[in-house]
């Protein structure tokens, strides 16, 4: 049952992320690639409907970690507070970015609300990649000072940095150089995802120089991955040993890299969402990689006198797992239905909805 | 909440005005209508309802008079809407609504009172269900993140009043840019009926 919930919960995240993803891509598209008016518009007309849909399965993912890992969900929101709350901050200062823009026709407004979405989106695509990279690297549970823990076993904080950016000194920090390449990694993908999304929804002049910029970031991008995967095997030290123990887990990387391979291919596709489609696969192939790579644990220590969390020793009750199963399944259905009936009443190209225009 | 701190055998009152006196326990300067709290919680005048005397010390809520204070604000002006919407509506059906001008004045200047009584509500769900996070199951004190420092909470605490300082004077200049704007196509109608 742990392991049920476990896969609903990253199936979440990776739509999340996949969602989200586009619109955070977008934003950081439209504040460095949307020079006149009506690329700007088309921009935000192209996400304006979706975006705050998107947002919910971040909620939802929330709501999933508080019912079915509590354990993990209090751990790690104490742990994780300071950045969490920032990404909240981000998160509003993006949304009223969108809202407020186009309340009031004066150049200076306009100009503040652009900066405010497009800044908070691609300070958003840094630290959702430094959040994974905490994950990946674990964290010192118990805070563990001289081989004592000083709290109980599954608490911790984490300060926003340490002096020496180490991603393996005594005292860790949220952002060190492992989790800020994992940043830059996860920066590079959502924009290029971001630009797919704009080519796919709309007719902009930008497109064929969104087309240009895919292709000259997916060759970084192919770049930086290979460094991290070098580094991830340094950070931790068998990352490949469940893909080893099950060989039909090769099937997620394999995803990555046809995500990314075909992503080169970008300038001679015939249809418009050709290119998202590919970064679709590059990003959820990505997430489950990692989260195969360190599975079963969801936080892994980094000391020795306190277990990793993982989905095991932070599930709820047996009776809580099994009763939250039938009302998944009526939220499930229902998301669904909403989802389709979004999409279709927003679908083909939307260069002139007028989002936000008042 | 109903400032009750003795309980009463023969029924208890409603206070319509009364400054509480944690200490001593009692109300100051009360006005107060008979048995009628006893009817709206259990239709009966006469029930018995349990003062603040009948609960142990360590359950009482930690901020008496600040509850009473919400709660009250709360109910007053819920029942000042409700008066005041039953005489526009009696007025309106009369067809009488848009000739009744100090009506239409106190409406105008209620505009503030809504969000003042949502705010005092929510003030007294939150003060009254204190020293309980989850009733009966989790204290307030037990809910507390171990790790997590008063330092910062008071960084986030200061970015979130930040924040909703600028979003309010945000809606203030929206608000006040739509008032500005004024209703489409009114023809102000200056003839007596």
């Amino acid at each position: 049952m742990e392991f049920f919930w476990y896969v609903v919960l990253m199936g979440i995240l990776a739509v999340y992320l996949v969602l989200d993803g586009y619109d955070f891509g977008a934003g950081i598209i439209h504040l460095f690639f949307a020079d006149t008016e009506r690329d700007k518009k088309v921009i935000t007309n192209s996400i304006g409907p979706f975006w705050d849909a998107n947002e919910v399965w971040l909620i939802a993912a929330g709501g999933v970690l508080f019912f079915a890992f509590p354990t993990l969900y209090a751990s790690s929101f104490s742990g994780f507070y300071l950045p969490l709350i920032m990404i909240l901050w981000l998160l509003i200062f993006r949304a009223i970015g969108l809202e407020m823009r186009g309340q009031v026709h004066h150049p200076m407004w306009e100009s503040i609300w652009d900066k405010a979405f497009g800044i908070a989106s691609l300070l958003l695509a840094l630290f959702f990649g430094i959040a994974l990279g905490n994950i990946v690297r674990g964290v010192n549970l118990g805070m563990v000072q001289n081989g004592v823990s000083t709290q109980e076993a599954h608490f911790f904080f984490l300060p926003l940095w340490n002096p020496t950016f180490s991603p393996q000194a005594n005292e860790l920090g949220i952002i060190d150089w492992f989790t800020l390449f994992l940043g830059i990694v996860s920066t590079v993908a959502l924009t290029i995802h971001g630009a797919n999304w704009i080519i796919y929804k709309t007719n902009s002049s930008l497109n064929p120089k969104l087309k240009k910029v895919v292709f000259a970031l997916n060759i970084v991008l192919l770049v930086l991955v290979c460094i991290s995967l070098q580094i991830w095997h340094f950070i931790e030290p068998k990352p490949f040993h469940n893909f080893v123990e099950n060989p039909i887990l090769w099937f997620f990387p394999l995803m990555t890299f046809v995500g990314i391979l075909g992503l080169f291919k970008v300038r001679s596709f015939k249809k418009d969402g050709h290119g998202f489609l590919f970064s679709t696969l590059f990003l959820v192939g990505g997430f489950a990689s990692i989260a195969v790579s360190i599975f079963p644990n969801v936080l892994p220590s980094t000391n020795k006198v306190n277990p990793s969390l993982t989905i095991y020793n932070t599930a709820a009750h047996e009776y809580g797992l099994n009763a939250g199963l039938s009302w998944f399944f009526i939220a499930l259905a229902l998301v669904i239905v909403y989802f389709i009936i979004q999409y279709r009443v927003f679908s083909g190209k939307m260069d002139d909805i007028g989002y936000g225009e008042h | 909440m109903e400032g009750i701190f003795h309980t009463e055998k023969r029924g208890s009152e409603i206070v319509l005005i009364g400054q509480p006196d944690v200490k001593d326990k009692k109300l100051d300067n009360k006005i107060a209508v008979p048995n009628i709290l006893s009817f709206l919680t259990y239709g009966n005048w006469d029930q018995e309802i349990k003062g603040l005397d009948q609960f142990e010390e360590d359950l009482h809520p930690t901020n008496i008079s600040g509850l009473y204070y919400a709660y009250h604000i709360m109910v007053g002006l819920g029942t000042v809407f409700i008066g005041l919407m039953v005489i526009s509506l009696f007025q309106l059906v009369r067809g009488k609504l848009f000739q009744t001008k100090w009506i239409l004045w106190s409406l105008m200047f209620m505009m503030p009172f809504p969000y003042i009584a949502n705010t005092t509500g929510w003030y007294t769900a939150e003060l009254g269900r204190q020293p309980w996070l989850v009733y009966n199951l989790l204290r307030t004190s037990a809910g507390a993140s171990p790790t997590v420092s008063s330092g910062n909470t008071l960084f986030t605490l200061l970015g979130f009043i930040g924040l909703y300082l600028l979003l309010g004077m945000l809606f203030l200049l929206l608000i006040g840019k739509i008032i500005n704007k004024g209703p489409h196509h009114v023809e102000l109608s200056t003839e007596k009926i």
